[in-house]
C-alpha cells in the first residue's frame, strides 16, 4: 500500500472539499464537547462530595428523631465535650402582617452555631450572625420575593411574631431548590413554644448536630446509644454515601443525555459522509482507471477523515474543558454546594479514544462502499456500485448497537437500563424514520392527483436521486418528536392537578386542626367563602407487631423498613372514599374486640401482609390490636386526605387527634381571605390551596423540563445542520432542474414556490412524523405509566408547527435563492 | 460458444494469443446484460489483435458495442465468454488489484468527458499515475508533458479554470506519463469543437508515434478514425468490417 501517496492525495483533495466536510467536523467537535465536559463534571462533582462531605451534613454527626430525644441522649450530649447545636423542625404557615398573606413553609427552630462546616449565606451576611440573640427569624429568599418583602418586616409562626433579619440565599448541605419548593423560615429554638406549633401529633422532626472534639471516641457511644432507643444515626461518612447515591442518578442522566447527543450526532456524521462519499464516487472511478487499487481509494478518503476527527476531536476537547464550567451553572441549584471546575486527563483522553473511535465508526461505514466503485463507471455515468447490502454491513451494524449497549453499560453501571436506553432509542429512531417513509409516499401519492403543478414537482423533488429526504425529514421528525413528547407530558400532569380544579371537587385543605378548634375554624372557613366538603380526623401511631412478630425482629428491606418504622397517621370511618376502590376483602364494622381495618394495597405489600393478618399498633402509648379486612386501591393523585391504614369508628374516637378539613372556595382571593382569618384566630392551623401544588408541580417541571428541552433542542439542531449539508450536496441537481425549467419556460415566480414546497414539505412531513409519534406514545405514556389525563394539543404544538415549516423553508431558501438569478449559460458553463 | 463462426461478411484477423508483438488480443468475446428479464447481447463473438504501436478506430453507430469493447479490453469489465489478453497477461485470471496494477503499468485512458480530478492542479492530475507507480521523478515528468501538450503556463489551474480543450490536453498528458503500452480513448473529441478537436488529435497521434504505444480509440469521427492504421467497425455487437484507411477511401 503506498501510504504516503494516500496521505498526499488525502491533503489535496481535502483543500477543495473541506467544505463538504465542515459539519462532519462541527458534529464530531460538538459531540466530543458534550462527552468531555459531562466526564469531567462528575469527575469534579465525585472529588466535591468528597471534600464538601462535612459540609453535606453541616457537622460530624446527626441524631433524629420524630419524638422528643429520650433523657439518656439528652445526658450523653450535656456531658459531651464537643460543640452541639438543637434544632426543631415541622411545617406550618407563616403569615406575614400586616397583609395577612400566608404559605405554608419549613420552619426550623434553631439553637448553636449550627452549620459547624460550610455558611449559612444571607442577605446581608450579616445576619447570619447573631439573629439567635434576638426575636429574629431569617427568611428564604423566594418568599421575600413573592410576598415583596424587605428586611425589618415581620413574619409570623403560630402565635409568636418574628423581626426578618435577613434573607436565606443558601444553606450548607442544601440545595438552592429547596428554598423554591419547600421555603424555609429560621427561628430561635428558644421561642418555639411561644409559636404554640408543637402538640401532641404534630409532625416534628427533633435534631442535634455534633461537632465532635473526639470522633474516634464519641461516635461509637452516640451510635450505640441511638440504635438502642430507634434514633436516626448520621455521619458524614452516612451522608456522603446517601448523596453519592442520589448523583449516582444525575451522573447517568448526564451521560445518557451526552449519549443521546453523541448518537444523533452520528447519523448527522453517517450523512455527510455518505453525502460526501457520493461526490467522491467518479473521482474513486477515475483513480481506479488509473491504475488505483478499490481500497486505496477509501483510504484516501478515509484519511481525510481521520484527520476531520483528530481536528473536530481536538476542538472538542478544548471546547469540553471549557464547557465543564457550564454544567455546574446549569445544575446549581440542584447542588447543595459549588462545584469547581478540575481538569484531569484521564476522563478527556478516554472521551477522546470513545469519540475517535465512534466518529470513525460512523464514517467508514458509508465510506466503505467506495471501494466497490467499478471503474467503468468513468466511462459509463450509469454505472453504479452495487446496491447489494454486503453480508459484512450486518456484523458493523451489530456492533454499532453493541458498542453502544457497552457505553450505556459503562455510563450507567445497569446492564438492564443500558439495554433498555439502546432498546428505546432504536425504537425511536427506527419509528420515526419508518413514519417518514410512509409520509413521504402518501404525499407523493396526494399531490400527485390534487395538488397544483408547482407543489407536485416540489414534492416530486423530495425524491430526486441522492437528496437524503427521508433523513432530512427523519431527523427533524425525531427532534419534534422529543420536543413534543416532553410538552405532552407536561400538559398531561397539570391537566391532572386541574381536573381536580372541577365545582364539585375540593380546592383548599386546612389541617393541624385541634378537635376544640374545629367548630371555630369551621365557622370562620364557612363564613370567609369555603364550602365544607369534608372533615377528617387524623390519628398518629405507629406499628408494633405483625402477626405477633415485633417488627424491630422482622428482616426487612428500604422500602420495607419505611413500612414498617413510619409514622402513621390513620382515619376512622365506616365507608370507603370516593377515591378508593376496594380490590379484596370488605369494609367491617367493629365487632365486640375484633377491629377491622383496611390497607391501602402497596403498604400492604410492603409489609406483606393480606386479608385476615393481625397488626398491633401502638397508638400514642395504647397497643391496639386489628385484623385486616380488606385491601384497597387509592387515588393518591386527588386532593384530599388519603390514609394507607383506615380504622372502623368506634376505636379511634379518644385517642388524641387533629382534623383536617377539606373544602371549596371559588377563586385565589376567597382562599386568601380564608387563610387570613382563619390563621388570625387559629395560628396552629396550617393550609394548602390547589393553586400552590399547581405552581410548585409546575416549577418542578419547568427546572427539569430545561434540560429535557435542552436535549430536543440539541436533536432539533442537528437535524437542521443535516438538512443545511443534504440541501448544499443536492445544489447541482437542484441547478440543472432550474436550468431545465427555465429553459421550459418557468417563471421565477413559479421556480421560487416550487422551492417553496420542496422545504415546506419536508418541514411539514418531519413536523406530522415527529408529532405522530410523540401523540402515540404521549397517549401510552400517559395512560399507562403516569396515568393522568392526556392532552393531544398544547402552546409546544402550535409553536412547533409554526417553527418548523418556516425554519426548514428559511435554510432552504437561503440556500438556493442564488440559484433563480444566475443566467443559464453562466450555469451550463460551469457544469462543462 | 468461443468456436462459433464469425458471421459471413466480417473481415476479421484471429489472433495469435500473447505474442511479443501483441499488446491487446481478443478471442472470441461475447457480452451480455440482462435488462429486466431480457438477456441482451451486446457482443458477439469479438476477435481483435493490436500490436504495439499500432493504432486502430473501432467506428459503429450508437449502441453497436463500442464503449462495451473498450472496457472490456482496458480491464474495465469482464466479458461473458472469450478472452482478452493485454500487455501478455490473460484478464480472467487476475483479480482486481491485480488488473488495477495492470492498468497502472501499461495502460493510458482518455476520456470523452476528460475524468479530471477536480481538487487536483492539473499538474497534480498528470502526476497521479506516476506517484500510484513510485516513480520518484512523477512532477518533472508530468511538467515536460504538459509543457510538451502547450500548458506550461496552467500547471496549477485546477480543471475547472481551464476549457474544454485544455482539460482533455491534460488528460492526454496524463495518460502518457506513464508511457504506456496501450492507450484507450473514448471519443476523445467528442465534446470539444472542431478547432480545439484538431489540436487535440494532432498531439494525440504525435504522441502516440513518440510512445510507441498501442492505440485502440472508439469515435464517430470518420476524419479521426482514418488517422488509424486501422478501422473495426461494429454492428449489432459483432465486428462486420475490419480495413486499413486507404481500402476504406478505395472502397
Amino acid at each position: 500500500m503506498r501510504t504516503a501517496w494516500i496521505l498526499r492525495m488525502a491533503g489535496r483533495d481535502f483543500r477543495h472539499s473541506w467544505r463538504r466536510l465542515v459539519l462532519y467536523f462541527l458534529v464530531v467537535a460538538v459531540g466530543a464537547a458534550a462527552v468531555i465536559s459531562v466526564r469531567l463534571f462528575s469527575g469534579s462533582l465525585d472529588a466535591a462530595v468528597q471534600e464538601e462531605s462535612k459540609t453535606l451534613l453541616g457537622a460530624d454527626v446527626a441524631l433524629s428523631s420524630s419524638q422528643p430525644f429520650p433523657e439518656e441522649i439528652e445526658r450523653l450530649i450535656r456531658e459531651s465535650p464537643s460543640q452541639w447545636a438543637q434544632e426543631v423542625d415541622f411545617s406550618s404557615m407563616a403569615v406575614f402582617p400586616p397583609s395577612g398573606m400566608s404559605r405554608l413553609v419549613q420552619v426550623r427552630a434553631l439553637q448553636g452555631d449550627y452549620p459547624f462546616y460550610g455558611l449559612l449565606e444571607t442577605d446581608p451576611p450579616a445576619a447570619a450572625n447573631g439573629w439567635q440573640e434576638d426575636r429574629l427569624a431569617l427568611v428564604d429568599q423566594t418568599l421575600l420575593l413573592q410576598f415583596s418583602l424587605e428586611v425589618g418586616d415581620r413574619v409570623r409562626i403560630g402565635n409568636a411574631e418574628f423581626r426578618i433579619a435577613g434573607a436565606l440565599v443558601r444553606v450548607a448541605g442544601e440545595a438552592a431548590v429547596v428554598s423554591e419548593l419547600f421555603p424555609r423560615v429560621f427561628i430561635p429554638l428558644r421561642f418555639v413554644h411561644e409559636t404554640g406549633l408543637i402538640q401532641v401529633g404534630s409532625r416534628v422532626r427533633y435534631r442535634y448536630f455534633g461537632k465532635l472534639r473526639d470522633p474516634a471516641a464519641e461516635l461509637p457511644v452516640l451510635r450505640g446509644a441511638a440504635e438502642n432507643m430507634n434514633i436516626r444515626f448520621t455521619t458524614i461518612e452516612d451522608r456522603r454515601a446517601s448523596f453519592g447515591r442520589s448523583f449516582r442518578n444525575l451522573n447517568r442522566f448526564l451521560g445518557l443525555a451526552g449519549l443521546v447527543a453523541l448518537v444523533l450526532a452520528a447519523a448527522a456524521v453517517s450523512s455527510a459522509v455518505l453525502l460526501s462519499a457520493r461526490r467522491q464516487a467518479p473521482v474513486v472511478a477515475t483513480l481506479r482507471c488509473l491504475g488505483c487499487r478499490g481500497w486505496e481509494a477509501v483510504l484516501v478518503f478515509v484519511f481525510q477523515i481521520g484527520g476531520l476527527s483528530l481536528g473536530g476531536l481536538a476542538v472538542g476537547a478544548v471546547a469540553g474543558v471549557a464547557a465543564q464550567s457550564i454544567l455546574p451553572w446549569l445544575l446549581q441549584d440542584w447542588l447543595p454546594f459549588t462545584v469547581q471546575p478540575r481538569l484531569r486527563w484521564q476522563p478527556v483522553v478516554e472521551a477522546v479514544a470513545l469519540c475517535l473511535g465512534g466518529a470513525l465508526f460512523f464514517a467508514l461505514v458509508p465510506a466503505v462502499p467506495l471501494r466497490r466503485v467499478p471503474p467503468l463507471a468513468a466511462l459509463r455515468r450509469e454505472v453504479e456500485p452495487s446496491q447489494e447490502w454486503p453480508a459484512g454491513y450486518w456484523v458493523l451494524e451489530i456492533a454499532a448497537l453493541g458498542g453502544l449497549v457497552a457505553w450505556s453499560r459503562q455510563v450507567t453501571g445497569d446492564a438492564l437500563l443500558a439495554f433498555g436506553f439502546v432498546g428505546g432509542l432504536t425504537a425511536v429512531m427506527l419509528s420515526a424514520w419508518g413514519v417518514s417513509f410512509a409520509l413521504m409516499r402518501a404525499a407523493r401519492a396526494l399531490a400527485r392527483r390534487r395538488f397544483s403543478y408547482e407543489w407536485r414537482q416540489g414534492i416530486a423533488n423530495l425524491y430526486r436521486p441522492g437528496n437524503q429526504t427521508l433523513l432530512m425529514v427523519s431527523m427533524v421528525a425525531l427532534g419534534t418528536f422529543l420536543v413534543a413528547l416532553l410538552s405532552l407530558l407536561e400538559a398531561g400532569l397539570l391537566a391532572e392537578i386541574r381536573f381536580n380544579d372541577s365545582e364539585d371537587r375540593p380546592n383548599l385543605v386546612l389541617f393541624d386542626v385541634q378537635t376544640d378548634e374545629l367548630e371555630g375554624v369551621s365557622r370562620l372557613a364557612g363564613e370567609a367563602g369555603m364550602r365544607l366538603l369534608q372533615q377528617v380526623p387524623v390519628v398518629t401511631m405507629r406499628l408494633l407487631s405483625v402477626e405477633g412478630v415485633n417488627v424491630d425482629d422482622i428482616e426487612k428491606n428500604g422500602q420495607e423498613r419505611w413500612a414498617y418504622e413510619h409514622e402513621y397517621r390513620c382515619t376512622y370511618r365506616e365507608k370507603l372514599d370516593d377515591s378508593e376502590r376496594l380490590v379484596r376483602g370488605r369494609v367491617q364494622h367493629r365487632r365486640g374486640d375484633r377491629v377491622y381495618v383496611t390497607l391501602e394495597e402497596e403498604i400492604a405489600r410492603s409489609l406483606q401482609v393480606e386479608v385476615g393478618s393481625r397488626l398491633t399498633f401502638d397508638v400514642q402509648g395504647v397497643p391496639v390490636s386489628v385484623e385486616v379486612g380488606g385491601i384497597r386501591q387509592v387515588e393518591w393523585r386527588s386532593f384530599q386526605p388519603n390514609f394507607f391504614v383506615v380504622f372502623p369508628s368506634g376505636v379511634l374516637e379518644d385517642a388524641p387527634q387533629f382534623h383536617v378539613l377539606v373544602g371549596r372556595v371559588a377563586d385565589r382571593a376567597t382562599s386568601a381571605e380564608v387563610q387570613r382569618k382563619v390563621l388570625e384566630r387559629y395560628p396552629t392551623v396550617s393550609a394548602v390551596d390547589l393553586s400552590f401544588v399547581l405552581e410548585t408541580v409546575e416549577a418542578v417541571l419547568d427546572r427539569v423540563g430545561f434540560v429535557v428541552h435542552f436535549m430536543g433542542s440539541f436533536s432539533l439542531a442537528v437535524a437542521f445542520l443535516t438538512l443545511v449539508v443534504a440541501l448544499a450536496g443536492g445544489r447541482w441537481a437542484r441547478m440543472r432542474e432550474v436550468i431545465l425549467l427555465r429553459t421550459l419556460g418557468a417563471s421565477r415566480g413559479q421556480l421560487r414556490r416550487i422551492l417553496l414546497a420542496e422545504y415546506a414539505a419536508v418541514g411539514m412531513l418531519g413536523l406530522f412524523a415527529g408529532l405522530l409519534l410523540a401523540e402515540i406514545a404521549g397517549w401510552g405514556l400517559c395512560k399507562w405509566i403516569l396515568e393522568v389525563p392526556f392532552v393531544p394539543f398544547g402552546r409546544t404544538t402550535v409553536l412547533l408547527a409554526a417553527f418548523i415549516p418556516i425554519a426548514t423553508v428559511l435554510v432552504g431558501v437561503s440556500l438556493s435563492w442564488g440559484l433563480l438569478r444566475r443566467p443559464v449559460l453562466e450555469v451550463l458553463r460551469m457544469e462543462n | 460458444m468461443l468456436n462459433q463462426p464469425a458471421p459471413a461478411g466480417a473481415e476479421t484477423r484471429k489472433p495469435t494469443m500473447g505474442t511479443d508483438a501483441q499488446i491487446l488480443a481478443l478471442n472470441g468475446i461475447y457480452k451480455s446484460f440482462l435488462s429486466g428479464t431480457e438477456r441482451l447481447e451486446v457482443l458477439r463473438d469479438v476477435n481483435l489483435v493490436l500490436a504495439k504501436g499500432e493504432s486502430c478506430a473501432v467506428v459503429g453507430p450508437s449502441g453497436s458495442g463500442k464503449s462495451t469493447l473498450l472496457a472490456l479490453s482496458a480491464g474495465l469489465d469482464r466479458p461473458t465468454a472469450g478472452r482478452v489478453v493485454l500487455a501478455g497477461h490473460d484478464l480472467e485470471r487476475l483479480t482486481e488489484d491485480a488488473l488495477a496494477d495492470l492498468r497502472r503499468r501499461w495502460v493510458g485512458f482518455v476520456f470523452q468527458t476528460f475524468q479530471l480530478i477536480p481538487t487536483l492542479t492539473a499538474l497534480e492530475n498528470v502526476m497521479v499515475p506516476a506517484e500510484l507507480l513510485g516513480d520518484t521523478s512523477a512532477r518533472r515528468i508530468a511538467s515536460d508533458l504538459l509543457e510538451r501538450v502547450g500548458l506550461a503556463e496552467r500547471l496549477h489551474h485546477y480543471p475547472a479554470q481551464l476549457s474544454g480543450g485544455e482539460q482533455q490536453r491534460v488528460a492526454l498528458a496524463r495518460a502518457f506519463v506513464n508511457r504506456p503500452r496501450i492507450l484507450f480513448c473514448d471519443e476523445p473529441t467528442g465534446n470539444l469543437d472542431a478547432e480545439t478537436a484538431a489540436r487535440v488529435e494532432e498531439l494525440l497521434f504525435s504522441l502516440h508515434a513518440e510512445f510507441e504505444a498501442g492505440l485502440l480509440l472508439v469515435t464517430h469521427n470518420g476524419d479521426l478514425a482514418s488517422r488509424c492504421m486501422r478501422i473495426v467497425t461494429l454492428r449489432a455487437g459483432r465486428i462486420i468490417a475490419e480495413k486499413t484507411p486507404l481500402e476504406e477511401v478505395r472502397r
